[in-house]
């Protein structure tokens, strides 16, 4: 299953909610979560860590990671968590709509 | 969470450490994921090209992420500069809210400097800088004007017939477009609801050379100049159509009465148009209807060269240049002179063309009233000078007093840039507030000033615009500039070692630049103060010099005619009839006819005298036809022999009044009584001098007294016979006796003309109002200066004597007397106060005689204003520095030597 348009950033956004991450690790628990069900291209993930940040919704820093080398963590704003907020109600009005029509007989 | 770096440090690294950044964040995901998947089982190197798979196109996002991370650092550096910015403001704002009088000071001297430099800016920039408004490609336009030998003398002559400047427009057509154009006051309405209006005549195709559109319906064309009379057709002014027809457009059709025509109005000229001058204009008519409103032309005056009232404007044609178009032009006038006279020798007249500007004060009819305005600017812009060398001053002390706080700053870290730049905010923020305030003061002055140079010149526009506010931007940015930077070097040149511990020992060249300051202020204060001092002199010669008559004790009446044929047997039937009511009215003493009025007109004929060759090389001699009692009426004292009166009239023998002046160049050595002059030229009939007249100043104030002489209008002298107006001798104030000669006078009026009454003092006052200006723009502005200047030596001496108080505290303590130590900060303030006056008086008598031609009875070297002023000067220096200086002799020395 491929990453539908304009979800990543909605995913990756829930990933910062439990609080800073470097890339790997976003990559990571998304794999861990979809259980592999989702093919996800990493580089999209990277542009999309650099995208919002542009837009304020997360903040990137640099820290040292576990194993003691020098990682990019990236933190969700106040702007971001609104903004996770908003895109969360609104996939699900979406996606329980669709669901709907996709039933309807 | 581990610890992170300064977002901060991140910004201040170029593109080369963002995409190093970039680099590192995919080289480490790859490596992770690589690791991860050889835990899975993979080979070292497969799990290496799997992780490299998963990623996806590198480069790409490598790319993508780059040029995100740049564009938010840009954002970024942005806002923290912005931040940096509004924290300066803030600080700058709390720390000028703690010295609230160097703030005030600061703010009036700039508001002052800006406000008088933007005012006369917005004078100067529509008299000499912008074009006239709705005219196309002003740059091609010009005015033109015509010279010829007179006499050996090249004259230049400003205004030609009608028949002349057809004659100019079609003989240089192929190289520029002539129109010509007379602005002045037209009648109109009839007899109760008759009023002056500002007119203009212009020729058919001005409206063209120019480039104007109307706003509404349609212009005259050449086509409607046919002679004689051309087609009584009207535009109007926008204004005029505003006021008078509540902007109504089925005005278009309808006719308008005005002097002796019936004219149609056929359309509206646009917005604040004044053609090529600068004055509303009411009614623009073909100057081809000339005879409805100059009443004494007759049917054939089109083709006459004896009526010149038409200045010249001309468009270039494309491609033409002004020297081919002079060329043309003086040929042109070559030809019409020589229609006239029949062809003479080139070289006897030498007719000519020049091209000018097309506005007319940068051309050679320059007023008092600009010339006057260009001063005041100059002077203006001095004392912004000024101002901006005292702010310098006063932010040089301030930043002398910061410099411990600086220097603990510049050790923190912080950036001499930054530092330069927090300093640049104070003195922006305090120009800002000169700006503001300055702007408030030039719209406030901007009115007044017009009525006090150009008064009667009814400016069209409003006199305050937005060319003048961003004048006084600049002005306040220059200001800032000119006295912040400087200042908030120095400061920031504030090193730690000397700063710290030895505070007081190192000041020496920044005192250095602080005197260099004092001197050019009291170069300055002396230029303004000398200039004030002109012109305070030659106000009061030329309000003391005797006029020769009684300025403050006349009234002029003067009717005008309007109607085609003029009044049966002219108007100087009227004007006797005039005398009875007037001498009736109380407080009227004695009233007479003239022809010419003081300051207003005056007029000349040949002359000859038995026995003296061609007296015209004596100058102009001016003529006055007059009434019997003229002499009691004006004033005018009669120094030998008679006045004229009533024995003198048509029949009797011929007389004359000359004045003082005329007797001496023309019988030096002996009495002018008895001797004949010919009036109107060798075959006139000799006139007896009875009587020898005080001289009077006819005209002009600045020039030598007229040569001049007065006749009884009722002997008909070389048809200069006729009265003008009236004159009635009042007594008390003669503005409060306008509204009772009026209604005296009103009756005997004719239906077909109006009455016109005012006092001479008005006249003689326009002409001395560019001097009262200037002596009261120079006597503030040289005031001022004055101040400032004090104010900046005071401030100098009394920081220089707080930094010196160990210094002096060790003289006292070595036995200096208090005396020496005082001596020694009064030399300081005095020293630094002559040298500056010194420069002064010598940049004054280098540039003086440029102001000469505008000063009565004093030269611009005057002795005695040099000597006021530099003891003026020297004097306000010495109060300056005597507080300083006792101060100084109070310096207890242990106390001193023990604040080290």
């Amino acid at each position: 299953m491929q990453v539908i348009k304009g979800t990543l950033d909605l995913i990756v956004l829930k990933t910062l909610s439990w609080g800073p991450r470097h890339g790997f690790a976003i990559a990571a628990w998304i794999e861990q979560k979809f259980g592999g069900e989702l093919i996800l291209e990493e580089g999209a993930l990277y542009q999309s860590l650099r995208r919002m940040e542009e837009r304020g919704w997360i903040t990137g820093e640099w820290g040292v990671s576990d194993n003691n080398r020098r990682a990019r963590y990236y933190r969700l704003t106040p702007v971001g968590r609104q903004q996770l907020r908003a895109e969360t109600a609104s996939w699900e009005r979406y996606s329980a709509a669709l669901t709907r029509v996709l039933r309807t007989t | 969470m581990p610890k992170v770096l300064s977002l901060s440090d991140l910004l201040l690294r170029g593109r080369g450490a963002v995409s190093n950044d970039v680099d590192e964040e995919i080289a480490l995901h790859i490596d992770a994921r690589a690791r991860a998947l050889v835990q899975e089982g993979l080979s070292p190197d497969a799990a290496r090209a799997e992780a490299l798979r998963r990623f996806g196109d590198v480069s790409a996002t490598r790319r993508s992420m780059v040029t995100s991370a740049m564009r938010q650092r840009g954002r970024a550096r942005r806002r923290d500069q912005m931040e940096n910015t509004l924290m300066d403001l803030r600080h700058t704002v709390r720390q000028l809210r703690r010295s609230p009088g160097f703030a005030s000071a600061v703010v009036i001297t700039l508001a002052l400097g800006i406000g008088a430099t933007s005012a006369m800016f917005g004078v100067l920039d529509r008299l000499l800088l912008r074009p006239p408004s709705d005219v196309r490609e002003p740059e091609r336009l010009g005015r033109l004007y015509l010279h010829r030998l007179d006499e050996g003398q090249e004259i230049t002559i400003t205004e030609v017939s009608y028949h002349r400047f057809d004659e100019l427009r079609r003989g240089a057509a192929a190289a520029i477009d002539v129109a010509a154009a007379y602005y002045g006051p037209v009648v109109t309405g009839n007899s109760e609801n008759a009023r002056q209006v500002r007119g203009a005549l212009v020729s058919g195709n001005f409206w063209s050379v120019l480039g104007a559109r109307p706003a509404l319906g349609r212009f005259f064309t050449l086509a409607d100049e046919t002679p004689p009379d051309g087609t009584p057709l009207a535009v109007l002014g926008h204004g005029f159509w505003r006021d008078a027809y509540g902007a109504d457009s089925s005005v278009l059709g309808t006719t308008l009465d005005v002097g002796a025509g019936r004219f149609t109005i056929i359309g509206v000229a646009p917005p604040g148009f004044t053609g090529d001058g600068v004055t509303r204009v009411d009614l623009w008519l073909p100057a081809a209807t000339a005879r409805a409103v100059f009443t004494h032309l007759d049917a054939e005056w089109i083709g006459r060269h004896n009526f010149s009232w038409l200045s010249l404007i001309g468009r270039l044609q494309p491609g033409m240049s002004p020297p081919q178009a002079e060329a043309l032009l003086g040929a042109a006038y070559r030809h019409s002179l020589d229609a006239v006279r029949g062809p003479t020798p080139g070289a006897e007249r030498a007719p000519r063309a020049s091209l000018w500007p097309l506005l007319l004060e940068r051309g050679p009819e320059r007023t008092d009233g600009t010339r006057v305005a260009m001063w005041v600017g100059a002077v203006a812009l001095l004392v912004l000078l000024l101002a901006c060398a005292n702010v310098a001053n006063l932010l040089l002390a301030r930043g002398l007093r910061r410099r411990n706080e600086i220097a603990v700053r510049l050790a923190l870290g912080v950036s001499r840039a930054r530092l330069v730049r927090q300093l640049l905010v104070e003195s922006l923020l305090l120009a800002a507030l000169g700006a503001a305030a300055g702007m408030v003061l030039a719209w406030q002055s901007s009115g007044f000033l017009y009525a006090t140079l150009f008064p009667g010149l009814e400016i069209a526009a409003s006199a305050f615009d937005r060319r003048i506010l961003l004048f006084a931007a600049l002005m306040g940015l220059a200001a800032c500039l000119l006295s912040g930077l400087g200042p908030a070097l120095y400061a920031s040149r504030a090193d730690l070692r000397s700063m710290m511990g030895t505070a007081s020992r190192s000041h020496g060249h920044r005192s250095a630049l602080r005197t260099g300051l004092l001197v050019a202020q009291a170069a300055l204060s002396t230029i303004l103060l000398v200039g004030a001092g002109l012109f305070v002199r030659s106000l009061r010669e030329a309000r003391s010099t005797d006029l020769g008559f009684d300025a403050d004790r006349l009234v002029v009446a003067r009717i005008q005619v309007r109607s085609a044929t003029g009044l049966p047997g002219g108007s100087s039937p009227v004007y006797r009839e005039f005398l009875e009511p007037l001498r009736g009215v109380p407080g009227v003493t004695a009233a007479t006819t003239t022809l010419q009025i003081p300051f207003s007109t005056s007029g000349s004929t040949s002359l000859a005298v038995p026995g003296i060759d061609s007296v015209e090389r004596f100058g102009q001699f001016r003529l006055n036809g007059v009434g019997e009692d003229y002499f009691e009426t004006t004033g005018t004292r009669i120094l030998q022999g008679r006045a004229l009166n009533r024995n003198d009239r048509a029949g009797s023998p011929l007389v004359l009044v000359v004045s003082d002046s005329m007797a001496r160049v023309l019988w030096p050595g002996e009495s002018a009584l008895g001797k004949c002059v010919q009036v109107g030229g060798p075959h006139a009939p000799c006139s007896e001098v009875v009587g020898v007249a005080a001289n009077i100043h006819q005209y002009d104030i600045r020039a030598e007294p007229s040569l001049q002489y007065w006749f009884p209008e009722s002997q008909n002298q070389g048809n200069n016979s006729g009265a003008f107006g009236v004159l009635a001798r009042v007594q008390g104030d003669p503005a409060a006796m306008l509204p009772a000669v009026r209604r005296a006078l009103e009756p005997h009026v004719p239906g077909s003309a109006f009455l016109t009454v005012r006092t001479l003092r008005e006249s003689v006052d326009r002409v001395l109002r560019p001097w009262r200006l200037g002596a009261a723009m120079f006597g503030l502005f040289g005031l001022l200066g004055l101040v400032i200047a004090a104010v900046g030596l005071y401030s100098v001496l009394a920081y220089s004597v707080g930094q010196r108080r160990r210094e002096i505290g060790v003289r006292s303590a070595l036995g200096a007397q208090r005396i020496r130590v005082m001596r020694m900060v009064l030399s300081q303030g005095l020293c630094a106060t002559g040298i500056g006056v010194g420069i002064g008086l010598l940049v004054v008598l280098a540039v003086g005689r440029w102001l000469e031609p505008l000063l009565v009875g004093v030269g611009p070297r005057d002795p005695m204003v040099l000597a006021l002023v530099a003891t003026t000067l020297l004097g306000t220096a010495l109060l300056a520095s005597v507080v300083p200086a006792w101060r100084a002799t109070r310096v207890d020395p242990a106390l001193a030597l023990r604040e080290e």
